[in-house]
């Protein structure tokens, strides 16, 4: 933890030449008046452009801004139809039939910033301050573990006491624990980090205790926007500094990075192309695209009024949409969807391409612990917004989520494996163009639902996911990828020590 | 020149780490009859450095020392003649 006062903390955070070397003629990658133009150009587009537009996506190809903006002003319902069911196939292609779950863990509400948006806001005196010891993330780590989880996301404020040597530390903490499962132990096997903008030299220690994806959302793209909504005094008001984080992450060997905006702040169909444009400069620069994008919708937060009031507040219609043209823009990347959207709607939304999601998810700082304690079912009525970003739509627990999607014929994963087997960076990019990755998502999937139903799960959801195990087997034993070399034997092996209760088996 | 000669050859040379471990990789591939990625190995994380275009199924994984790693399609050889390769790649990963 830094020993300098919040002040001191706060004027050397920012290194300069850490935004100028990424500019490129003085200039950063977010052109208004550009993205502005293209929007407008394509308001009326042609349905068989469109339906030219699909096919390219299909293809796993990375639209143009052009394109995107064309899928953006679709109006036909029927044309919607088609663009909604492409985005599953596309996802299907890539990364098969699975859904990769997650916990998020807020360590922190501690805050030097005051965005008009969060419940974190310094000048939030309604807010419930605290920041978790590592003793106390391991006991938040344990109750998510004992779950079933195996992957977290883990969420900062910005502030001196959570540096990067706090979030290093975090990370390592998480790393070592372990719970009895039914057989053996349950981990978290990998990490994953929201925080603020870092130098390179910070981003480095993340690096060096193998930190999974490194997530920077910009929160909104529009340069205005961003001013009013994140006072110039504050580190959070720097749009640049926040606009290059993921590019100096990468420069730190950080070879996983995912983007976001907050959706709610500004026009949506503007943040999307600011999306779009965020993955080609990270593309051009480095060859490698953002391995996730996220889509949180504002939601009532303590203490902000614009979480309530502003215009732009993005419609469940709408919200389907814009995941739908990312899903069909950026077609090789994960896409997130939260608990912050409710049951049904994320149950739509899944099947337009999203792939992965959370649940049991607690989002108060210490709140898997309380919740524990509690052992209360009421959890919506439970939430506390003076200890929380802002309030969950869907609070249903892992098992409820996994049998829901497991009737709907998708599979649950946990799987780990890209990472701790070089498939990282441009590596996976390349295989995940390629649509091979993918082949690894089945088998892993497979592998870590199979440890999910022996484990964890209620009776209810292992008759179901039984079922769809088998179907997934006989998918495998058929597809002719699986057949090359020794893959099958491999995977069958493999299978067979799972079932027999050796864990963390992965291809 | 023989596969061992070759490897001192690139030791020897003035390229990068990273283009002496893509030398190695495909030396090590055409000695062993498989195909390996070079990792480097943060917690976790075995990030692909140099080695195969072609996607290695993870059967094989080795931890040469703390920093790196070796992955390959099959096992390159027993935990008693590690040291072999580890003798091969001496000088380029040994920091």
């Amino acid at each position: 933890m830094s020993e300098l006062t919040v002040k001191e903390w706060v004027k050397q955070v920012v290194k300069p030449d850490e935004i100028d070397k990424y500019l490129i003629d003085g200039k950063d990658f977010i052109n208004e008046q550009a993205i502005n133009t293209t929007l407008a150009k394509n308001q009326k587009p042609e349905k068989q452009r469109i339906r030219d537009i699909i096919q390219k996506s299909l293809c796993i190809e990375r639209l143009d801004p052009e394109e995107t903006a064309a899928l953006l002003h679709v109006e036909d319902p029927d044309l919607w139809e088609k663009m909604f069911a492409a985005g599953l196939e596309v996802k299907r292609k890539v990364y098969d039939n699975r859904i990769v779950f997650f916990a998020p863990l807020y360590c922190s509400n501690l805050c030097v910033n005051n965005c008009a948006y969060c419940g974190f806001r310094y000048e939030n005196k309604d807010e419930k301050r605290r920041i978790l010891t590592m003793d106390e993330v391991r006991q938040e780590t344990e109750a998510v573990i004992s779950e079933g989880h195996k992957r977290m996301i883990v969420v900062f404020g910005e502030h001196p006491r959570s540096d990067a040597d706090y979030i290093a530390r975090t990370i390592e903490t998480i790393y070592n624990v372990k719970m009895p499962a039914r057989n053996g132990m349950g981990e978290i096997r990998r990490v994953n980090i929201n925080a603020a903008p870092m130098s390179v030299a910070d981003l480095k220690k993340l690096w060096n205790v193998g930190i999974g994806t490194y997530q920077v959302f910009q929160e909104t793209y529009h340069k205005t926007k961003y001013a009013r909504i994140h006072p110039s005094n504050t580190l959070k008001g720097n749009y640049r500094w926040r606009l290059y984080a993921l590019h100096r992450a990468m420069e730190a060997g950080i070879d996983d990075v995912a983007t976001g905006a907050l959706f709610g702040l500004y026009d949506w169909r503007f943040e999307v192309m600011g999306l779009l444009h965020h993955a080609i400069d990270l593309e051009r620069q480095f060859g490698i695209g953002p391995h996730t994008i996220s889509f949180p919708r504002m939601t009532p937060a303590s203490g902000s009024a614009l979480s309530i009031s502003s215009n732009y507040l993005v419609s469940d219609a709408d919200f389907k949409k814009l995941v739908t043209v990312l899903r069909l823009s950026v077609p090789y990347t994960g896409l997130i969807i939260t608990a912050r959207e409710n049951a049904p709607l994320k149950k739509e939304v899944i099947q337009v391409g999203c792939t992965q999601t959370d649940a049991s998810t607690k989002i108060g700082i210490g709140g898997y612990t309380e919740a524990l304690k509690e052992l209360s079912h009421l959890e919506r009525q439970n939430q506390e917004i003076d200890k929380q970003q802002f309030i969950l739509g869907d609070t249903r627990r892992l098992d409820d989520v996994v049998l829901e999607l497991a009737e709907m014929g998708m599979i649950t994963s946990f799987c780990t494996a890209g990472y701790r087997c070089g498939r990282t960076g441009d590596k996976i990019m390349g295989l995940l163009k390629s649509c091979t990755e993918g082949k690894f998502c089945k088998l892993n999937a497979v592998l870590t639902f199979r440890e999910y139903l022996d484990d964890y799960a209620s009776p209810e959801t292992k008759a179901i996911g039984e079922k769809l195990i088998e179907q997934e087997i006989s998918q495998i034993r058929e597809i002719p990828f699986f057949s090359k070399g020794s893959l099958l034997e491999t995977f069958d092996k493999m299978y067979r020590d799972t079932l027999n209760g050796k864990r963390d088996v992965y291809i | 020149m023989s596969t061992k000669e070759r490897i001192q050859k690139t030791k020897n040379s003035d390229l990068s780490r990273k283009g002496k471990l893509v030398l190695l990789a495909h030396e090590l591939a055409d000695h062993f009859k498989t195909d390996i990625y070079f990792c480097e190995i943060k917690g976790k994380r075995w990030s692909f450095v140099a080695g195969s275009d072609k996607t290695v199924y993870g059967s094989w994984r080795f931890q040469l020392n703390d920093r790196w790693g070796i992955i390959s399609t099959r096992k390159l050889a027993e935990e008693k003649d590690i040291h072999l390769i580890n003798d091969m790649i001496r000088g380029i990963l040994s920091d």
